[in-house]
Parts: structure tokens; sequence; C-alpha cells
């Protein structure tokens, strides 16, 4: 079972993916008009992969998961946006480390492979702490 | 003024591809599920309507008969598919117009690069050539040895466009010639059909964004409005010799290094 967290200005943008995603996997989807609300959230709750959008009032996707990332930096992210400039790819690459830029609107078999992706990377990353955490015992660091 | 209009127009046309992309996004991805939703249905239905042969009473087994006539029932159900593989259609053809409209407002990025002309003409037929290769026999004679000045991948749009539309408006034995050739500080472009030409009152109109006379969904009218908009930019220019019935040649003259370039600001 995943936990996914979504972020969108746009309500029938959030229902509509909620809907695609929970047919396909097996998830838990929470989704979110509001980036402030959405990183309250994230101080309380762990979830694998995080999908904003870029252009949202009072915060960019950007913005939003650079915030995510300080909270719950092994939860994957991922931007979906119909605004694709380089200055924003550029933003959010060098400053929340996202690991796949979507375009919108988007292609369902794209989104569906993203995700998959976004998952393997999310269980490399855990896989990874869990090493380090033990490397750092049996080091008695 | 031509390119401060030009320039509000892209930036408008940005902002409303911006904003559809959000809806078509929901759209095709509803109706999908619509699609989903529907053969699950229909598989329920027919489970129903078999138990219901088996084990309901004749009497009323016929007032369901009459009430599936009343509401039309086997047409909808017939129908359904059709009606959401015609939206999605729909669909489709909005998204391909607000993606037209993004590239159409894409500002350049200001990375212009000495190309070969020739070598960008021959990379960008390649892509066209599958276009093509159904309508019409291509030939090129490209004699341009120019090092030419240019952000290549609108340069190389410009080529495709002009290729692609050639393509549209020959039918059988259809004939397209690419040439190319420099001429002192200038390199220039030429792309001839044989096919159905353009009227002389349509010919001032053709570079007008939104101006077609392709039927509704084959065109989005932004193809020559875009490519004179990126001649323009290079400062260089176009010019179309056509004639209704004969064929048309557009002729593309690029300066070998263009204003901007030469004074980086």
């Amino acid at each position: 079972m995943r936990d996914l967290m979504l972020v969108d200005d746009e309500p029938l943008v959030l229902r509509s993916l909620e809907r695609s995603f929970r047919r396909k996997d097996d998830c838990s989807v929470e989704t979110y008009t509001n980036p402030e609300e959405a990183l309250n959230r994230l101080q309380t709750k762990t979830f694998d992969v995080i999908i904003s959008d870029y252009r949202m009032p009072g915060m960019t996707g950007t913005e939003f998961l650079r915030a995510a990332r300080e909270l719950q930096p092994r939860a994957v992210r991922l931007i979906l946006s119909g605004q694709a400039d380089q200055q924003a790819l550029v933003h959010a690459i060098n400053e929340a480390h996202i690991f796949r830029f979507l375009d919108k609107p988007w292609d369902e078999a794209t989104l569906d492979a993203a995700l998959q992706d976004a998952y393997a990377e999310r269980d490399r990353l855990m896989e990874e702490n869990l090493l380090a955490g033990r490397y750092r015992r049996e080091q008695g660091l | 003024m031509e390119a401060e209009r030009l320039a509000s127009i892209g930036q408008l046309a940005a902002g409303v591809a911006h904003e559809i992309n959000n809806p078509v996004g929901y759209l095709q991805s509803n109706l999908r599920a619509l699609d989903e939703y529907f053969a699950a249905l229909r598989e329920l239905i027919q489970e129903y309507e078999a138990l219901l042969r088996e084990h309901m009473p004749e009497d009323q087994q016929s007032r369901i008969q009459t009430l599936r006539k009343e509401l039309d029932a086997d047409y909808m159900l017939d129908d359904l598919s059709a009606l959401l593989d015609e939206s999605r259609q729909g669909v489709s053809i909005i998204r391909d117009i607000a993606l037209a409209l993004r590239d159409f407002a894409r500002t350049p990025d200001g990375r212009m690069e000495p190309v070969q002309l020739d070598d960008l003409v021959r990379m960008a037929l390649r892509i066209a050539h599958n276009e093509v290769k159904y309508v019409a026999t291509l030939d090129t004679e490209l004699q341009s040895s120019a090092r030419l000045v240019c952000d290549a991948s609108m340069i190389s749009q410009v080529v495709l466009n002009l290729v692609v539309n050639a393509s549209h408006a020959v039918e059988a034995d259809g004939h397209i010639v690419v040439r190319t050739g420099s001429h002192g500080e200038h390199a220039w472009l030429e792309v001839e059909d044989n096919g159905c030409g353009i009227p002389a009152a349509d010919l001032e109109r053709i570079f007008d964004a939104f101006f077609t006379t392709k039927p509704a969904g084959k065109g989005t009218g932004l193809g020559l409005a875009m490519i004179r908009d990126t001649v323009n930019r290079h400062g260089g220019r176009i010019t179309v010799d056509s004639e209704a019935g004969r064929g048309s040649c557009f002729r593309v003259i690029l300066p070998l290094r263009p204003p901007a370039a030469e004074n980086p600001s």
C-alpha cells in the first residue's frame, strides 16, 4: 500500500488524478488544493510520493516541494504542470530536487510509468537509509 | 509595431494554452475512466439480463421489454462507445491546438548558433519524410554552403512546417522540391509544390494567425503565422508565389547573421 499526496489548485484535476490512481494501484490518495495545508499534513503523516502542480496561488510547486523535502526528504517529488518553461524547470530541479517534471495535459501511460519509477526510487531511498543506519550502528557511530 | 503585436498575441496564446491544459488533462483522463466504468457496467447488465430471462415470469419480462423500447436502451448501449470515442477525438483536437499555441508562443531561448543550412534542412526532411512519402515525391537541390547563425530548432520547425503544408496541398502525383542557396550575406530556402495553390483572394491572409482553409480539426491556422514570426525574429523575410491549380512556392530569405546576434544585449 502506497501513500500518495496530490497538490493542485484545480479541484477537478485532483478528482481526475485520484480516480485514475485508485483504479490502477493499491494506493491511498490524499489531495490538497492548498499547498499550506499539504505542508501541515506532511508534519503528521508519511507519504511515499508527492505530485504537485507548478503554478498555484500563494506558492509555486517548487516552493512547496522544497519545503516538503525538508519535512520528508525521502518522499519522491514530481511536478505535473502545463507550464514547462525553462526557468521553472531549472528552479524545480535545482531547488526542490524533483524526480520528474510531467506535462499537462498528461498522458495516462506516461503518468503511470513515472509513478512506478517514483515507487522504485522511494524503495531505493528507504533501503539506502536502512543500510546507512545499520552501518552507523555497526561502526558504533 | 508588428513584432510587439505578435509578442502580446504570443503571451495571450501561452496563457490560453496553459488554462486549456488543465481541463483537457482531466477531460482526457475522465473519458478514459468513463469508458472503463461503462465496460464494467455493461458486463453487469448482461449478467442481470441472463438471470432475468431464466427466472422472471413472462408478464414482468414484457414490462421490462416495453420500458427498454421506450427508453431506446439498445440504441444507447450501442452508441455509448462511439459517443465516448468521438468525445475523445474532440478533446484530442483541443489538446493539439493548445500544444500548437504553446509552440507558437514559445519565446526563442536566445540560443543562436552557427549551423550549416543544408544539414539542418536534411535533418528536418528526415522527420517530414513520413508525412510526405504517401502523397508526393520529394526532391532536393541543396546548394547552400553558408553557415547561418540561427535558432536551429525554430528554423527546422519552419522547414518542417513548409514541407508538411506542401504535402497537404498536393493530391495524386504530388511533387515537392526543396532548394537552398546563398547569396552574399543571405541564405535562402525554397519549398515548391505542384498542389492546389492558393487563391489570390487568400494570399494576403495566409500568414494571419488562425487563418486556415483546412477542414475543422485538420489545421490550427498557426503554422504559417509561426513561420513568419520566426523568420521575422531572425531578421529575414518570407515570400510566396502561388496560383490556384498550379501550385505554390514559399521562399525564405535569412541574413547569415541575424541582427540580434550582432548586438548581444
